[in-house]
């Protein structure tokens, strides 16, 4: 970052052009290495082209399959089952954190990783999701209309959600989002706090200025950042463009985006973003305001790796139009 | 939508005056001229009548006072909405659009009324969403973010696509998403949005800074409309923090061109006082071009204009060029175009808001 000025268009596109594309921002090549320290990040997309029907309904048997193969490869493991042990414990309470708001997370996407996380032996009571103040428990309440949990804030202006995890799985879904750029995998926290407005006026927590720039001290929150233990996007038809839901902006990837380090997972997601506009527009069409999110989560909240070089990209399944 | 264009509908005015028009028409034809002034006299009085009571009885409302739940249609295709209609305001319009509030509540935003309606058979529905705008020209510049699309005649615009139909008129912005499986619900959608044009009580103005715009290359549906530094960095983001000094008083276009083998952008500016114009200019100059100090050839500065070209890195230019309470900027151009298009806009903008380049504005 600019230290004196801040960053300008000029930065942005000097920055891109001499990074080759770097995506986020072009200030990757600062970014820390891996959290784990033991090389590159991992980040699976997996898709496929039966993942939803002509009329974009999910194909929940394509789903089950591809999350099971996702996770699998991230894992690297030899079977599903055993990738989820390596995650979860059967004594584990896990919340799933989804998105309700502006091209949600598909239910179909919950219920499966619900399905999968349940077969490490954790009871279907112990498995949950949320957004904001209401969730569900269990696979049979993975749809929002079916929520019923309303687990309340701390002192903190934190869910009681994160409180009463052992484990989190961040679930969200892919789009571009007016205020921050792009809306994945470090943006989904915003709906795991309250007392915050786009003002930053008399809030818990001050992310909105700059673009967003500091959305990532919500998941350097303590608690979120401990047990948040996989990342899953859903990228079954995210949103290139918009305020609001616009169906002249979604598209059909199908896909997946797996992976633990949420700045990688974001960088993938904001290269397959940016893609498809580049391909509406038949040139560049620069995501506005620029994620500056992505590359500050990993310079100042070392939270992960920017740094698409230093990420592992797994492609598996429908190559068309992958972005990536 | 082209800069400066005519409304495609003259302003309307209430359904009970043009009625009671032609019935006066149709009474004046037939009755003897003696009698004529003293019917019309009546008739007028009785027209203001009715008039009066018509809006008390909520049939006919003045654009400032309607509510937006009243335009939504009672019922889509013999069904009502699955759940009572919403309404929010702008202390908790984050409520229905979380991040996306911010967007709205950067106009001029003062209620919005939600309906969905079952159609068909099974979970299918029809979203309608009704802005309630505190002036005309922030319905048009939410409707100008998005315009793109094919324009059926509903409203003073309108776009549709994919199931989407996006309308403005008078203080209204509306939307309608069609959230079924249907294959072209193009004809259904625009006969609701047709419906919903019918009870917004009028048309409204454009923004007059739409007529500093030189038409000559303006991209078709691209001319934006907004007023803060959150709507900029959504179209097009220039730096950190709010250098140009927009807010909720400063009327803003965004538009792109085409010309030639370029894609120039304009960012025009209108600000409430010189003062506030010519501090824009300075530190957007000292943020962009801080590599760049003025050699005195690329700047002229007066007391009432300043202007600037510069030729940046990526073989473009950016053009600078402030008069008065106007700022005009123009990004990813030849130098030449910058020139000429920055030229155009401050000749335009004269004419439209009499600022005359040296005897002061407002």
């Amino acid at each position: 970052m600019k230290e004196d000025r801040g960053l300008t268009r000029r930065d942005f596109i000097r920055d891109t052009a001499c990074a080759g594309m770097g995506v986020t921002l072009g200030m990757a090549s600062a970014a820390p290495a891996p959290p784990s320290g033991q090389g590159k990040a991992r980040v699976v997309v997996v898709r496929d082209a039966g993942a939803l029907d002509d009329k974009n309904r999910t194909q929940s048997d394509v789903l089950e399959r591809m999350l099971a193969e996702g996770i699998t490869a991230f894992a690297g493991t030899a079977t599903a089952a055993e990738a989820w042990k390596r995650y979860f414990r059967s004594d584990d309470v896990v919340v799933l954190k989804s998105n309700v708001m502006i091209n949600p997370t598909r239910p179909e996407v919950v219920q499966a990783i619900m399905k999968g996380i349940g077969t490490v032996g954790i009871a279907t009571d112990q498995i949950r999701v949320w957004d904001r103040n209401r969730g569900g428990v269990g696979p049979a309440q993975a749809d929002p209309r079916n929520w019923e949990w309303t687990p309340g804030f701390d002192a903190n202006s934190v869910s009681n959600a994160v409180a009463e995890a052992t484990a989190l799985v961040n679930v969200t879904s892919l789009k571009n989002h007016r205020l921050s750029g792009l809306g994945a995998a470090l943006k989904n926290w915003c709906g795991a706090v309250t007392r915050i407005n786009p003002m930053d006026l008399n809030v818990a927590f001050a992310f909105h200025g700059d673009s967003c720039a500091d959305m990532g001290m919500l998941n350097a929150i303590p608690a979120i950042r401990k047990k948040c233990r996989l990342v899953v996007v859903d990228a079954l038809r995210p949103l290139c463009n918009g305020a609001q839901l616009d169906p002249r902006y979604l598209w059909p990837y199908k896909g997946l985006v797996i992976g633990t380090d949420p700045v990688a997972v974001d960088s993938v997601c904001l290269k397959i973003v940016q893609g498809r506009r580049d391909q509406i527009k038949g040139g560049s069409w620069p995501l506005s305001p620029p994620p500056k999110h992505v590359a500050v989560a990993a310079e100042k909240y070392k939270l992960g790796t920017a740094d698409l070089s230093q990420i592992e990209i797994v492609r598996l399944g429908w190559e068309e139009n992958a972005f990536v | 939508m082209s800069a400066g264009e005519i409304p495609k509908r003259s302003a309307a005015r209430p359904a009970f005056l043009l009625t009671r028009d032609l019935q006066l028409h149709v009474v004046r034809s037939l009755l003897p001229s003696v009698l004529v002034r003293r019917v019309w006299v009546l008739s007028l009085v009785l027209c203001v009548a009715v008039g009066c009571r018509d809006v008390q009885q909520g049939k006919v409302t003045p654009m400032e006072t309607w509510k937006a739940k009243d335009v939504l249609p009672a019922e889509i295709d013999g069904r009502g909405p699955a759940a009572p209609p919403e309404v929010f305001v702008p202390s908790d319009l984050y409520k229905y659009l979380n991040g996306g509030a911010a967007a709205y509540l950067a106009y001029d935003f003062q209620e919005l009324a939600v309906a969905s309606y079952p159609i068909g058979s099974g979970n299918e529905t029809v979203l309608v969403e009704i802005y309630r705008m505190g002036k005309s020209e922030d319905a048009f510049g939410l409707y100008s973010d998005g315009a793109e699309g094919e324009h059926p005649q509903v409203g003073q615009d309108a776009s549709y696509g994919a199931g989407l139909l996006r309308f403005w008129k008078g203080y209204a912005f509306v939307r309608i998403l069609w959230l079924s499986e249907e294959s072209d619900p193009r004809d259904k959608i625009v006969a609701i949005g047709t419906d919903i044009d019918s009870r917004v009580p009028e048309a409204g103005k454009r923004p007059r800074l739409l007529r500093a715009l030189p038409p000559e290359g303006l991209v078709a549906d691209r001319a934006i409309y907004f007023h803060t530094v959150i709507s900029l960095n959504q179209l097009y983001y220039l730096s950190d923090g709010n250098p140009l000094g927009l807010g909720a008083q400063t009327d803003a276009v965004f538009a792109e061109y085409e010309i030639g083998e370029r894609a120039p952008k304009i960012l025009v500016v209108r600000y409430t006082n010189e003062r506030e114009a010519a501090m824009a200019f300075e530190k957007f100059e000292a943020v962009y071009l801080a590599d760049r100090p003025p050699d005195g050839g690329s700047r002229r500065a007066d007391d009432a204009t300043s202007a600037r070209i510069e030729l940046l890195e990526d073989g473009l230019a950016v053009g600078m060029l402030r008069e008065r309470q106007l700022l005009a900027l123009c990004f990813e151009a030849e130098p030449i175009q910058a020139q000429a298009l920055l030229d155009k806009t401050a000749a335009l903008y004269r004419t439209e808001f009499g600022e005359d380049k040296k005897a002061g504005g407002e």
